[in-house]
């Protein structure tokens, strides 16, 4: 897990100019996943405290 | 062969050592299969392996007894290496099994140089034992792989065995009252797998793609073939070194050498971003994985790999993402990704259930997704591919060697997978 973070970190720099939806730059996550990560966290907060 | 004769000879094998408490429901099955398996072999096969157990002094531990018989059959001789580092295990057991990450007995060298000629003469107009680089005129020291005699015939006989044992396993298990589980279809694929084991030309390509693989990384060495390699001969760089799990080396060296292999073995080939050309060792046993003298960590026979294509890469990392956002949907459709769903309802109620584990604290990394593949797969919920099979049993393996090098158990990522395997 530690070296997929690292692996994460070193595509950060290509991100910028990556497709929106690549999975070509680190940890295998595209700008949109990390980008759903993002937005979906009151989601993934309720979930957390409704257990559903 | 007498089946009372066979039923007796395995009362004297105690299989409370060879399955797990954890997996103790499982042992009449387990044996009713090694019988049905042994029945199948030919008469004159049977005889000599029976012959042999009978010679075996009558205290003698089951242990020993398994391990002698694992050495006759070069399908459960593989099974004996993949758990032969499983510290569920019996101590003594293990430290049998490991025996069979040996060659054992050797092969008289007469016998070999007369195939050796044919073979090597017949491509490279070589002289045996004189091999010189042409730039360099250095001596090289290579090593030369070839099948023992009749290996080929045993193992395809053994895996005819197979094809017809999982309806057999079937039946049993209703008769036991056992969970279902597809044996069928994964003693099916592991069969397919283990007829590689005996594709010396498949190995060279694996090796060659796995040397191209691991060319940045500087602990870790492939074996680099000879230009003279036959369908039935490979021929490939001398390693100097000892198994990974008798180095030798202090604590802090074996923590790094734990290390190599987790990260060369496992995070490399996961996290790598090539689209092609990506192997995962699938055979990862200590005599397979030797410490050089220079410190580097050599993986040895490449007859079994798991190519785990992108796409199931980033489907993986996707159930991960999904178990970090409590996200079932998410989930499921990467599950989708990596295996043919049977029982979407099933799935999903699986899911759910390892999702609330996370939510209560579990954490979501290796162990957590191997246990939820595992879950899947015994349920008959979620057919595997080959590649991602092999990737488990890979897992197995390899959880017990790293805990062996390091000292350490690595549980994280050891789930039950002895059920899936």
């Amino acid at each position: 897990m530690l070296s997929g973070w690292f692996d994460f970190l070193g595509g950060l720099p290509y991100r910028p100019t990556a497709a929106v939806d690549s999975r070509s730059h680190g940890a295998h996550l595209s700008n949109v996943d990390l980008f759903g990560l993002w937005a979906g966290l009151p989601a993934t907060a309720a979930r957390f405290w409704t257990g559903r | 062969m007498n089946h009372s004769l066979l039923a007796g000879l395995f009362e004297l094998i105690d299989l409370a050592e060879l399955v797990p408490a954890s997996h103790a429901a499982y042992r009449p099955l387990v044996r009713d299969g090694l019988l049905y398996f042994l029945e199948g072999l030919e008469p004159a096969r049977l005889d000599a392996i029976v012959a042999e157990q009978l010679a075996l002094p009558p205290v003698i531990r089951s242990a020993l007894r398994l391990v002698v018989l694992f050495r006759r059959c070069p399908t459960l001789h593989k099974l004996g290496q993949v758990v032969a580092h499983d510290r569920r295990l019996d101590p003594e057991l293990r430290e049998r099994l490991q025996e069979l990450e040996s060659t054992g007995s050797p092969t008289p060298i007469g016998d070999l140089d007369i195939a050796l000629r044919r073979e090597l003469g017949a491509v490279a107009n070589l002289e045996i034992g004189v091999w010189r680089e042409s730039v360099t005129a250095r001596p090289q020291r290579g090593v030369l792989k070839i099948l023992r005699e009749g290996i080929v015939d045993k193992l395809h006989e053994e895996l005819a065995i197979f094809a017809e044992i999982g309806s057999y396993l079937e039946e049993r298990r209703l008769h036991y009252g056992l969970p279902e589980f597809d044996y069928a279809g994964a003693l099916d694929s592991v069969s397919r797998l283990l007829a590689n084991e005996v594709r010396l030309d498949h190995e060279q390509r694996n090796l060659d793609v796995a040397g191209r693989f691991y060319a940045g990384s500087p602990a870790v060495l492939v074996p680099r073939l000879f230009p003279f390699c036959t369908d039935s001969i490979t021929a490939m760089e001398r390693v100097d070194g000892v198994k990974v799990t008798e180095s030798g080396l202090t604590p802090a060296g074996r923590r790094r050498i734990a290390e190599t292999l987790a990260g060369a073995l496992l995070a490399k080939p996961l996290w790598s971003r090539a689209e092609t050309g990506v192997v995962f060792h699938a055979d990862p046993h200590a005599g397979n994985l030797h410490v050089t003298q220079d410190g580097r960590v050599a993986i040895l026979d490449w007859a079994l790999v798991a190519e785990i294509d992108k796409r199931q890469r980033e489907a993986a990392i996707q159930i991960i993402v999904g178990a970090v956002t409590l996200d079932v949907e998410r989930i499921c459709r990467a599950l989708e990704e990596l295996g043919e769903p049977l029982d979407p309802e099933g799935i999903k109620q699986a899911v759910s259930a390892a999702v609330e584990q996370v939510r209560r604290g579990k954490f979501p990394g290796i162990g957590w997704l191997t246990a939820l593949l595992d879950q899947l797969a015994a349920g008959r919920m979620l057919r595997f591919p080959e590649a991602v099979i092999l990737f488990r049993k890979a897992l197995l393996t390899l959880s017990g060697v790293i805990a062996d090098v390091s000292g350490r158990a690595v549980d994280r990522f050891r789930g039950h997978a002895v059920g899936m395997v």
